[in-house]
């Protein structure tokens, strides 16, 4: 029993030694090495006493942020302005004078930025900033529709080049025919027509467009992002219209990712095509129709997420392509 | 000292993972929709009692829903005896339980009715009582004595049926028949309101049709001499009572639009549009369903879950989930079932194709929870009333 007790103190009084040890060598090595090092920089006079300056690091941190905020502010717009209004003359006059505004501010936040002279130029500055990203937004938002409007007129003009023309000018004696394609964003020449199947309609003018709705108002958009709805439309025509008035013709709007929008359960379904498969269609219009005359159908679609990429509309009549458009949405 | 404190640190870690893997592993249902509120609708039917979880999402007023759960116990209620009526008991208040603590859904979310099925068969043989008893245990089980349970006739039925499945856009205009097992029942409403109900019955279902032609059969078994005995069932005394019940209902005239529920509905959409397997409502012509009818009686095979799957382009579709769902279809329904329910189904179609005018047809998948949804909508419009009251 004694000699256990014994032996435990030993162990113990070890632990201890070895502990003041441990200790010991920290001390030294902290005493020794960080001390020398220290004096050795004195020695060589690394570190030299300078007029003490009082830096407010709140207000360094503050300029800081500030300056990250304008400079984000102004790389928002970057070269997206000039472009824009490149293409946009009839908003060169108001752009202008907003451009004006917006250069000023830009240069008084700046002014303000470089001075160092304490809190209140950078309240001031606070403000200016806040005028500035506003103004950006504003400027933003005018760029989006200047660059949805280019791309309109871009496309208006695309379908009015000759090769582009859809067959309406045609002279009624001329066959009626099945256009394959008056694609208008894809540069894919256009195939040359067909001749016509009894009862079948000639599409042309295909149109497809996203539409976002703000505030009650329709705006033309090119971005997925803010796309609430497509509106699609196309001209038929038929001099040789089948017996029945009631005409129906069925569209498939497929999104980038192959699937087909749907404009309801109650309105989508699927209908076979001549080759004899089998596909999912958008919706349906029913029209009636007189002999000969051009007619111009229009629908809408919505969904609930617009993913960024290239939409196809196809126009079906009896399981028979009539025509086709894509949408690209960035 | 220190090792004690970290041992005691990872027990407490350990004891807190073990916690959220617990909670995260509740039975909650998988939510289709961002605003999703869970509904359900328990009923107490002809064959036992069923139990339907409605996803619903509401938006701008108008609610869509989505089939969560569905799930029904055999208890047989019409037989009448102390054994069925205390299994139906228990079923009832389990059903509820199982809504209440498993699915966290609140009572007034909670709907629970007896059918009509039920109630004509205690009036045919005296057994009201049995209802009400029935009601009066399922509150004592579930401990709320002021517990709302409906008994309801058909015409509320098939009314609430048409107001839960149609959406409001095509209400005065569709006429919604459901094909049952033994009968058909539906209507339309001609006044433009949703209290006047005209109502539809055929004393004709999948069944009926399908062992009527079975009776007929003498020897011959082949499917062959099925199918001829099943035109016969459907050109004589069937096709008489459904031409003259049509005829009666006056649905030709008021209807541009005829939607089909119930089993073969569920089951000839879900094989003629795979390709739609995630939409509730399938559109029709009367030429797919006759096309259809030949290929079940010509080309059973191709409607295997591997015939139609194989033949899938859609990249969007899940093929699992569509296999699930062709092999319930073809267990529920067999080759001659598939057969009967779609020649009744074509009969009825058939008083409706018209040469000058067209009626466009609609088969609805998800028509048994057609009354919880028209619950849900009137849940929601007094939901509404008394926000709007405070």
């Amino acid at each position: 029993m004694k000699e256990t007790r014994a032996s435990i103190l030993l162990f113990l009084s070890l632990i201890l030694f070895i502990f003041s040890l441990v200790i010991l060598s920290f001390w030294g090595y902290q005493k020794f090495f960080l001390d020398s090092g220290n004096a050795q920089n004195k020695g060589k006079g690394v570190i030299e006493m300078q007029p003490v300056q009082i830096i407010d690091s709140a207000a360094i941190a503050r300029r800081d942020s500030l300056e990250a905020l304008y400079n984000t502010a102004i790389s928002r717009l970057g070269s997206k302005l000039d472009s824009s209004i490149m293409f946009a003359d009839s908003l060169r006059i108001p752009m202008n004078a907003q451009l004006e505004e917006y250069a000023k501010l830009k240069r008084e936040v700046s002014d303000l930025l470089k001075e160092k002279n304490g809190n209140n130029d950078l309240e001031l500055a606070k403000q200016k900033i806040a005028e500035l990203q506003s103004k950006v937004r504003d400027l933003l938002g005018k760029y989006d529709m200047v660059e949805a409007e280019n791309k309109r007129l871009v496309a208006i003009i695309e379908q009015l080049k000759p090769e582009n023309k859809p067959p309406v000018h045609q002279p009624e004696t001329a066959p009626a025919i099945i256009p394959t394609s008056f694609d208008t964003n894809n540069t894919e020449p256009v195939k040359a027509p067909k001749p016509p199947k009894f009862g079948f309609f000639a599409a042309y003018d295909l149109r497809l467009s996203a539409w976002t709705v703000t505030d009650n108002k329709e705006i033309e958009t090119y971005k997925a992002f803010q796309a609430d709805k497509f509106i699609g439309s196309f001209i038929v025509n038929n001099p040789n219209p089948p017996v029945s008035n009631n005409i129906e013709m069925l569209i498939v709007v497929t999104a980038p990712d192959g699937h087909v929008i749907q404009k309801s359960e109650w309105e989508s379904g699927t209908f076979e095509t001549v080759n004899g498969t089998k596909k999912v269609y958008s919706l349906k219009l029913n029209f009636d129709y007189t002999k000969g005359e051009p007619k111009k159908l229009l629908f809408t679609l919505a969904a609930s997420d617009f993913k960024p990429g290239t939409y196809t509309m196809q126009v079906f009549q009896n399981g028979a392509q009539l025509g086709k458009t894509t949408r690209i949405l960035n | 000292m220190f090792y004690i404190y970290l041992r005691r640190n990872f027990l407490l870690l350990f004891v807190l993972l073990f916690v959220s893997a617990g909670i995260i592993a509740q039975p909650a249902p998988i939510s289709k929709y961002q605003k999703s509120h869970l509904y359900s609708g328990i009923e107490v039917g002809s064959k036992g009692v069923k139990m339907s979880l409605v996803d619903v999402n509401r938006n701008d007023g108008n609610a869509d829903f989505n089939i969560v759960k569905d799930t029904s116990s055999n208890t047989d209620f019409i037989s009448f005896t102390p054994e069925t009526f205390s299994a139906t008991v228990k079923a009832f208040a389990g059903l509820y339980l199982t809504a209440r603590k498993d699915y966290n859904i609140p009572p007034n979310r909670i709907f629970t009715v007896v059918s009509s099925g039920v109630k004509i068969q205690a009036a045919k043989f005296d057994k009201n009582a049995w209802i009400t008893r029935l009601i009066d245990s399922f509150r004592v089980a579930i401990n709320q004595p002021t517990r709302e349970v409906d008994v309801v006739n058909v015409q509320d039925e098939a009314r609430l049926s048409h107001l839960g499945i149609v959406p409001a856009a095509k209400r005065y205009n569709t006429f919604l028949i459901d094909i049952g097992s033994g009968n058909t029942k539906g209507g339309y409403f001609p006044n433009g309101n949703t209290t006047d109900f005209k109502l539809f019955q055929l004393s004709w279902g999948t069944k009926s049709t399908a062992n009527a032609a079975e009776k007929r059969i003498e020897g011959d078994v082949t499917l062959n001499a099925f199918n001829k005995q099943l035109y016969r069932v459907l050109a004589g005394s069937a096709n008489d009572e459904i031409v003259y019940a049509i005829n009666v209902s006056g649905a030709y005239n008021m209807s541009d639009n005829i939607a089909f529920s119930g089993g073969i509905a569920w089951s000839v959409a879900t094989l003629i549009s795979p390709e739609l397997i995630n939409n509730s409502v399938v559109p029709v012509t009367f030429q797919e369903v006759e096309k259809f009818y030949d290929r079940i009686y010509k080309n059973y095979k191709s409607l295997s879950s591997d015939e139609i799957v194989k033949k899938i382009s859609d990249p969007t579709i899940n093929k699992v989930d569509l296999t699930k769902k062709i092999n319930t279809v073809n267990k529920v329904f067999d080759q001659r079932a598939l057969l009967a329910g779609t020649g009744l189904l074509l009969k009825i179609m058939r008083q409706f194709e018209g040469i000058y005018e067209r009626k466009q047809f609609f088969l609805v998948k998800n028509g048994q929870v057609g009354w919880v949804s028209a619950y849900v909508d009137k849940a929601i419009a007094e939901e509404n009333s008394n926000a709007k009251g405070k």
